[in-house]
Parts: C-alpha cells; structure tokens; sequence
C-alpha cells in the first residue's frame, strides 16, 4: 500500500515538474534571481555569473526531457549551474580572468540597498560594512567552502540537499561547512 | 550551550561570553550578507531579463526576416534564368547564331567541294588509257614478244 502511494507520489511530481517545464518563460522568471545569487556569491564576478546564467538556462532548456522529477526543479537548476561553475573554473580562460579581475569586488554594490529594521543612517553604514567585510571573506574561501557556505546560507538549503546538488558525501559537506565558518569567524574578528 | 562545572570561573564565564557575542555577530553579518545578496540577485537579474528580452524580439524579427529576404533572393537569381531558357530568339539572337553558324556552313561546303574533286580525280585515273597514247601500248605488246622470241633463239 505505502510503495503504490510512494509510487503515485513519484508521478505526480514528475507530472508536476514537467507542467512546470512547459511554461520554461516562467521558470526562468522565477528561477534566474536564485541562479544567479548563487552563481554571484560563488565566483563574485558579475560578468561571469550572468554568462554562466545565461548557459544555465539554455541547458537546462535543450536537457528539459532529460528531467525525471526526482529532485526540485530549483535543486536540478542549481546542479547544472554547479555543474557549469566547475566546467568555468577548471578553464583556462578563468585564470586569465582571476589576474584582471580587479574590480570583481564592485559587483557588491549595495549602495541602494537598505537593511531592514533599521533606519538610521549609522546603523545602515554600519551593516554595509559588515556586509562588504563578509564578501571578502567569502571571497578568499576555497571554490568549494564558498559553494557549500553559500548553498546553506544564502540558498537555505538542507545539508543532505546540497550533498545531492554538489555531487558531494554529507560529511564532506559538513566539513567543508565548518571549515568555512572557521575562516569567515577568524576573518571577521579581524576586521573589527 | 552547555558549561562545564567550572562555568562560575569569571575568565571561562568571560570567554563563554565573547564566544557567545561572536557568534551573534557572524549570524548577524551572515544575514545582512543574504539579505544584500538577495536584493543584488534580483536587482541584476531584472536588468538581466530586459537585456535578454530585447535581443529576444529581434531574434523573433530576424526569424521572419531572414526567410523573406532568402525567398526574395532566390527570386531574384533564378527569374532571369528561367525566363532566359524559356524566351523564343530574338532577330538578334538569330544574327549572332547565324554568324556562328556560318563558319561551319563554309567549312562543310569546302568539304562536300573536296570530296567532289577527289572522286572526280579518282574516276580520271581509272579511265582507259587515252587514244594518244595507244601506239605505245602497242610498242610495249611488241617489246615483250621479242624478248619472248630471243629467249626461245637461245
């Protein structure tokens, strides 16, 4: 009784992620922001990120039948988008980009953002700095600290979900997480 | 968290204290930093979607453009051909193909002309011997009966 429901369950998602698929103008309306928020904070370069998109989504349109339903369509967009940011980072083209890339770091233009429940104007200097100290410490994080930090927490995934989207052993994760939390914590405290 | 028995000491209670601020700190830098990121995400990817969307209408007019101006091309190239294998000749056209023709015309008369003079010369080799020269086929006739009669002398 409990594998016919399992069974109908699998389907349903499966019709439900494919319903979702059709309408692809829709997915990538909906799922661009998060794409690129991950692609951003991972390689903190804007170009990069947007191109890497950009691919992103044209694979994810010409693999769409490939996509059995198994996994979210959110979780599925996020492995290829992994996928690409390894691809971008294993070419020789990113070493040449790494040596002159260097204004990557205004890609963190937070001038027009304002924090909530704060007003004051100290208050809002003050948490753009914190800001702006976190993103060069993620920045000098290894590829794969960063990717797994920024999967738990910009992303707000679940560990065992990132262990699926990286490709990764849970306690690899774990390790790479608290690794990550380490430096940023050593870094941080050495900003003040 | 959970202190050791020794938690009343003032120097492990002042640790436990900064730790505990640290962390506060790192959570809170951590969900200014998502908060940031998020409305840089969605700020770049709205700019994103405009710039995609207007190569995406040009796309859409070079799709119908492109067949359009292909078909018209097409038409353009073959229309004449067509038109010129079809077309009866003109009076200029015969001119043209006249004189070319003409060459040929002459060169097969010259021919015919020259195949008539050989079998006219043919047909005079083969003829008989003419009258003026009977005697001497018969001085040849009487050359030969004589050689025949000193060879029977000897």
């Amino acid at each position: 009784m409990e594998e016919i429901a399992g069974t109908e369950l699998a389907i349903e998602k499966k019709e439900h992620a494919v319903l979702e698929l059709a309408d692809f103008d829709e997915v990538v309306r909906v799922y661009r922001p998060r794409i690129l928020r991950f692609l951003l904070s991972s390689l903190t370069d804007r170009d990069v990120a947007e191109a890497l998109t950009q691919e992103c989504f044209l694979k994810a349109w010409t693999a769409r039948h490939q996509f059995r339903g198994d996994s979210s369509l959110s979780t599925w967009l996020t492995r290829i988008a992994v996928n690409l940011m390894r691809d971008h980072l294993r070419s020789r083209s990113l070493r040449f980009w790494q040596k002159t890339r260097g204004t990557a770091l205004d890609v963190m233009d937070v001038s027009d953002w304002i924090p909530d429940g704060r007003s004051s104007p100290e208050s809002v200097a003050l948490a753009r700095a914190q800001v702006a100290a976190m993103w060069k410490a993620v920045d000098q994080l290894s590829a794969h600290q960063r990717s797994v930090f920024v999967l738990r927490f910009v992303e707000e995934m679940e560990l065992d979900e990132i262990a699926g989207t990286i490709g990764m052993n849970l306690s690899t994760v774990k390790s790479h997480l608290y690794r990550a939390l380490a430096i940023l914590r050593e870094r941080m405290g050495g900003t003040k | 968290m959970k202190f050791g028995k020794d938690s009343g000491n003032t120097a492990n209670h002042a640790d436990a204290q900064e730790s505990r601020d640290e962390m506060r700190e790192m959570a809170e830098a951590i969900s200014l930093y998502r908060s940031a990121m998020h409305h840089v995400a969605e700020k770049r990817a709205a700019r994103l979607g405009q710039v995609v969307a207007r190569p995406a209408k040009s796309m859409r007019m070079r799709l119908l453009l492109v067949p359009a101006l292909g078909a018209a091309l097409a038409v353009a190239v073959m229309a004449p051909i067509l038109t010129h294998s079809h077309a009866r000749p003109t009076p200029a056209h015969s001119e043209t193909a006249a004189r070319i023709m003409q060459p040929a015309q002459e060169v097969a008369q010259a021919s015919v002309n020259d195949t008539e003079l050989m079998d006219r010369i043919n047909s005079d080799l083969t003829q008989d011997v003419p009258d003026a020269l009977e005697p001497l086929a018969g001085l040849s006739e009487q050359t030969t009966t004589t050689t025949t009669t000193s060879s029977e002398k000897n």
